[in-house]
């Protein structure tokens, strides 16, 4: 990692780049204050208090994912008889009754992919606080994952509207949305959010501090 | 002026590592990535302009389709459920789940509508090399926004919903879900022929309207 010792930033060079229109710009004295000339976001060197914020939210996503699996995100009532369905119980009703593709979109859409992104974001929190080195693009490449692949994990929250919308046979059959549904909406959401507080920069400064 | 023109080299810092670039000049259809993390620093797509309004105009017509035409029809033995794309959140709203209705109507509704209305304000003025006002703080508002945008999600969220419900009974699609499915391809397009860019540039060199005197 020779090459990348030698490595000019903008911070280095005394520059800020705006993070929506991606003009260049020198970094004023008062660096709170500035705006971009071009677009008027507001400019930072890095993302405000990326890592004390990105973990609120990771925490706040790790909590909530407990209850979103636990308690039932569709109630139905068929013939006067409830009852609850939970994320998973979902995905092995899928899987026994033949329909094995359905069963592995929702079980990666829901569970595995909201689970390593959390364990993605924490790996990545902790290897920038302890300013390692080790190999920086790969964890870029990471955090571009969990940045894009984050948004699928809406799938479920939207089969149940739909399932709410079109399931209102009167007696015969109708689902409701259960309470875990708004959990597992909420740790999207916020895991959403973690993903955009964090700044994959801060990766490639533990590395420069090293050389 | 939509012509296609060459983007002129540009120094810009990684967004992802923060690494200064010099971008050289792009013809139409070349990209630049970074150096070190490879990340894409600028694209220059063929005709940017006239592709992305008659994307545009696409997405509206086949959204306003897809709004006013039976969406999906659901049930058996005489009872069937017919519904729009808005009943689900309605149905949502009604059994009380707020926050599942405002998400579902954000990123459905929302976000989509926001996205092709400021599409059509800043495009259309900028096809003529005008820019009206507000236009730049719309362009950011659509870029923070796009990852909200989530029809294509709502779309795999149909086809998931009905192999579920295939067992109570078929899951008919209408007219408007045949145009839902066409719009998450347009929408689709339709980030794939602008770039941030080009944008805020053309947006830089356009003309201001000449404000009324007072």
């Amino acid at each position: 990692m020779s090459a990348n010792s030698a490595a000019l930033t903008a911070l280095h060079a005394q520059q800020v780049s705006c993070h929506n229109c991606g003009l260049l710009l020198p970094s004023a004295a008062q660096q709170h204050k500035q705006r971009c000339t071009r677009c008027g976001t507001p400019l930072h060197s890095r993302h405000t208090n990326s890592l004390n914020r990105t973990w609120a939210l990771l925490i706040a996503a790790i909590i909530l994912y407990i209850p979103a699996n636990l308690l039932p995100i569709t109630l139905t009532t068929a013939l006067g008889k409830t009852e609850g369905d939970t994320i998973m119980q979902g995905v092995i009703y899928f899987l026994f009754s033949g329909d094995w593709p359905v069963a592995l979109v929702i079980f990666t859409a829901s569970i595995l992919v909201p689970l390593l992104k959390m364990i993605a974001l924490t790996y990545l929190l902790v290897s920038v606080q302890r300013h390692s080195s080790h190999r920086p693009l790969e964890r870029t490449r990471i955090y571009r994952m969990v940045e894009f692949v984050g948004r699928w994990s809406m799938i479920d929250v939207f089969v149940v509207t739909i399932m709410v919308a079109l399931v209102q046979l009167g007696s015969l059959a109708s689902i409701q949305a259960g309470s875990g549904a708004i959990f597992f909406c909420a740790v999207v959401i916020i895991t959403m959010l973690a993903a955009k507080s964090f700044d994959p920069r801060l990766i490639w400064d533990g590395c420069s501090e090293n050389d | 002026m939509s012509a296609d023109t060459t983007l002129r080299p540009i120094t810009v810092a990684c967004p992802d590592c923060d690494l200064i670039n010099q971008v050289p000049a792009l013809a139409p259809g070349e990209s630049a990535c970074c150096v070190r993390c490879d990340a894409n620093l600028s694209r220059n797509p063929y005709n940017t302009l006239d592709r992305g309004l008659a994307l545009t105009f696409t997405a509206i017509i086949l959204y306003s389709v897809t709004c006013t035409f039976p969406f999906l029809s659901f049930g058996k033995a005489g009872i069937v459920a017919h519904t729009k794309l808005f009943s689900g959140i309605m149905g949502l709203y009604q059994e009380g789940m707020y926050f599942l209705a405002m998400v579902v109507s954000f990123t459905t509704v929302a976000v989509p509508v926001f996205i092709l209305a400021g599409m059509c304000y800043l495009l259309l003025p900028l096809r003529f090399n005008l820019r009206l006002p507000g236009a730049d703080y719309i362009l950011r508002w659509m870029l923070n926004l796009q990852p909200w945008n989530m029809v294509e999600i709502f779309m795999i969220g149909i086809i998931v919903a009905g192999v579920k419900l295939q067992k109570m009974a078929a899951l008919e699609p209408g007219l408007g879900a045949w145009a839902f499915m066409l719009l998450t391809f347009v929408m689709a397009a339709l980030v794939i022929a602008l770039d941030p860019r080009v944008l805020w540039e053309r947006l830089e060199d356009a003309r201001c309207l000449p404000t009324a005197p007072r």
